[in-house]
Order: C-alpha cells, then sequence, then structure tokens
C-alpha cells in the first residue's frame, strides 16, 4: 500500500501488535515502519505501554472474595426487589438517583403538587365569582324589563319601545309597495 | 521489522474470545434463566465473575468499589435478561452492562482513591517486569509497588471512555471490533480512541519505556 502515512498508519499500530491487520493494510504498515525511524520509535513505546498494561492482569483479589461472591449477590438482589416496592424506590432505581438527589425530587414533586392544588383552588373560586356575579346581572335584568315605566318621549327624546301592547308582527311584504292592478308586477321597495 | 519485534516480547494473550463451546454454553443458561431458573443464572454468574470484576478494577482503581459494583453489575442483568434478545453474544451484553455500570460510577465519584489487589507471584516472570527490575530510577533500584502504583495512577488519569477502551482491549484483550459493540460505537472510533490513550499513557510512562 504506496500511500501509508504517519497519519494513517500509527492508530493500526495496535491492530497490527494484535493480528488483526491483515492483507495489504498490514503489508503498508509494515512497509511505512520500515521506512520511518519515527513511528517505529512509536510503535516501540506503544508495544512498551501494552506490555506494562498486560501486568495489570496479575493483581488478583483476595481469594476469600470469590467465595462469597454468589451469596453477597443473592443478598443484593433480594434487598433490591424489596426496595423496590415503595415507589420512591422505583423512581430511584429507573433514574439511578442517589439519596440525595432521590430527596431533592420528592421535595420538588411535594412543591409542585402544593401549587397545583393552590392554583386549581383559585381558579375554581374565580369562577364561582364569576358565576355568582352573572347570575346577579341576570337576575337584575329580568326585574327590570318586568317592572312598568311611564313613557313620556318628549321627556327622554327617545322612543321607548311600549312593552304593555304585544308587538306587531312585521312581515316582509308590508314594505312592499303593492299595487294590485292587474297586469302589474309588484314593486319592491325598502 | 523482525529485528523489531524480537528486541519486544508482546504481551501476553489473555483469551477473551469465546469460543463455540462457551457460546453454546451461555445460549443455554441464558434460555433457562429467562424462563426463570435461578440456578440457570448461578452459573452465569459463576462463568463470568472473575472478568467482571476485573473490568471494573481496572476502571476504578479501587478493589471495594470494584467489589461493590461486581454483584450490582449481576443484579442489574438479573433485572434485565428477560429483555435480552441475542442482538449481541451475552458476553458482549453483559460487558455493556459492566462498562455502563462502571462509566455511572465514575461521572458520579469525587476523587479517585487507589485501592490495589496485591500481585501474584507470576508478575516476576513478565519479561517486562524483569526489564523494569533490573533499570535504575533516580533513587535506585524500582521495585514493584512502585511500578504498579504508577501504572494505576497513569491509567486514572485518562479520560473514562479512553481508559475503558485500553481495559476492554489491552488487558482484557478484546479486539477491537468486541471493543466497539461493547461500547456502543464504531470501530473507526474505538481505534483512535486506543491511539490517543497510547500516546497519554507513553508520555505519564515515559521513565518506564
Amino acid at each position: 500500500m504506496t500511500n501509508m502515512n504517519c497519519k494513517k498508519a500509527r492508530p493500526l499500530f495496535s491492530l497490527l501488535e494484535g493480528g488483526e491487520l491483515e492483507g495489504q493494510v498490514a503489508g503498508g504498515v509494515r512497509e511505512h515502519l520500515e521506512s520511518c525511524p519515527e513511528c517505529r520509535g512509536l510503535a516501540t513505546r506503544t508495544r512498551r505501554v501494552q506490555a506494562l498494561l498486560a501486568l495489570k492482569r496479575h493483581e488478583q483479589p483476595d481469594e476469600f472474595y470469590f467465595r462469597t461472591f454468589l451469596s453477597g449477590f443473592h443478598r443484593r438482589l433480594y434487598a433490591d426487589l424489596v426496595q423496590r416496592k415503595s415507589l420512591w424506590g422505583t423512581i430511584r432505581a429507573a433514574f439511578e438517583l442517589d439519596q440525595r438527589a432521590g430527596f431533592a425530587l420528592r421535595a420538588a414533586t411535594f412543591c409542585a403538587g402544593v401549587a397545583l392544588v393552590t392554583l386549581s383552588l383559585y381558579t375554581s373560586h374565580l369562577s364561582l365569582q364569576t358565576n355568582t356575579e352573572q347570575l346577579a346581572m341576570n337576575a337584575a335584568d329580568r326585574l327590570s324589563r318586568n317592572v312598568a315605566r311611564p313613557v313620556d318621549p318628549s321627556w327622554s327624546g327617545v322612543a321607548v319601545a311600549d312593552h304593555r301592547a304585544p308587538a306587531r308582527t312585521e312581515y316582509v311584504l308590508d314594505r312592499v309597495s303593492y299595487s294590485p292592478t292587474l297586469h302589474e308586477t309588484a314593486v319592491l321597495s325598502f | 521489522m523482525d529485528e523489531l519485534e524480537s528486541k519486544i516480547q508482546p504481551p501476553d494473550k489473555v483469551p477473551n474470545t469465546l469460543s463455540s463451546q462457551e457460546a453454546a454454553r451461555d445460549r443455554a443458561l441464558v434460555q433457562r434463566a429467562q424462563a426463570g431458573e435461578v440456578e440457570a443464572f448461578n452459573e452465569l454468574v459463576e462463568a463470568y465473575k472473575t472478568r467482571v470484576y476485573g473490568v471494573l478494577y481496572h476502571m476504578l482503581g479501587n478493589r471495594e468499589d470494584a467489589a461493590d459494583l461486581a454483584q450490582e453489575v449481576f443484579v442489574r442483568a438479573f433485572k434485565f435478561i428477560g429483555s435480552f434478545r441475542w442482538e449481541a453474544n451475552f458476553y458482549s451484553w453483559l460487558y455493556r452492562i459492566v462498562i455502563n455500570t462502571a462509566l455511572n460510577f465514575i461521572k458520579g465519584r469525587k476523587e479517585p482513591t487507589l485501592s490495589l489487589n496485591q500481585w501474584d507471584d507470576q508478575v516476576e516472570g513478565a519479561p517486562v517486569m524483569q526489564e523494569l527490575m533490573s533499570q535504575e530510577s533516580v533513587h535506585g533500584e524500582l521495585d514493584r509497588g512502585e511500578i504498579q502504583e504508577k501504572l494505576n495512577e497513569a491509567l486514572q488519569k485518562l479520560s473514562k471512555e479512553h481508559r475503558a477502551v485500553v481495559v476492554l482491549h489491552d488487558i482484557q484483550g478484546m479486539k477491537h471490533q468486541e471493543v466497539a459493540r461493547v461500547m456502543g460505537c464504531s470501530v473507526a472510533t474505538t481505534r483512535s480512541r486506543l491511539h490517543y490513550a497510547h500516546q497519554q499513557l507513553q508520555t505519564l510512562l515515559a521513565k518506564y519505556l
């Protein structure tokens, strides 16, 4: 592979070392390493780092630890299943909250609940007040219409409808000037 | 390249890819566990407890935290095994739970505290250890404790994502594709993270290289 350069080759060193590179790409990296002393040095140091990291496989826990692992797992599982029966335990487990975060969430939920109840009480109070006022206005309106009032057009200058006499129904034809002569059609005028 | 290879001994390869026998065993056990058989899940715990603990220990650098979280991982695996649908093998699925548990724990903790397990006697035979022990530092010969401490300090200085790829690839011996599957990223991302992590470790461990 002739277009291998330092930038392309360097991330591939660990793949080459682990046998995960094959064919042309592996050949290209090897060729590049032969021709680039800087990359060769880097590859050497990378292998040293990997060799050091591999030493960590020799760090082993106490032999006793794994003997009690299964029983410890079952104790924890039981405790977790029992805790999940509570609502807050379920929420905490679902969101992986620690105790402080769980407490903050509970406090926030409580305050939100109080605010919601207050708001709904206030809203219903307002609506009750509005309904009461409306009822009072309707009653006053009905009362004012049923009381007989003397009509004196000169006094008010405004023609007041006489509610004592039944209103005469008006028909459209009343407005029509109709000449009932033969061979004449009615002339409509509004 | 042959001359170069002969100078540095390759690290011991831990066979961490599943054999077909192990894969078949896992499939049978998982199916029984999904049917509600606790004994089958116990067998899975016994099969994977060492590896799960190992990943957590190397990620956290603290054996007590690793011990605590290892059991937590299996509790989670037990709770969610019903939803496991064989999109990957059980081993990759379990490791994903391990890595996510470790990453969440690291995110939540303030300062890492190193609490290291003892190296077993086989470490003395490792070529790189023999070479290091024969070197002289500024203060005299290096001792095992110092090497272990510096190595773990360097690993803890990496970001948690870079540390995860190093732990899975260089310590657990997983291949790039498996690491990418566990981490939920592409092979190219895994490769670049590993390369960057190696560069950082080279700077931090320059004295020992």
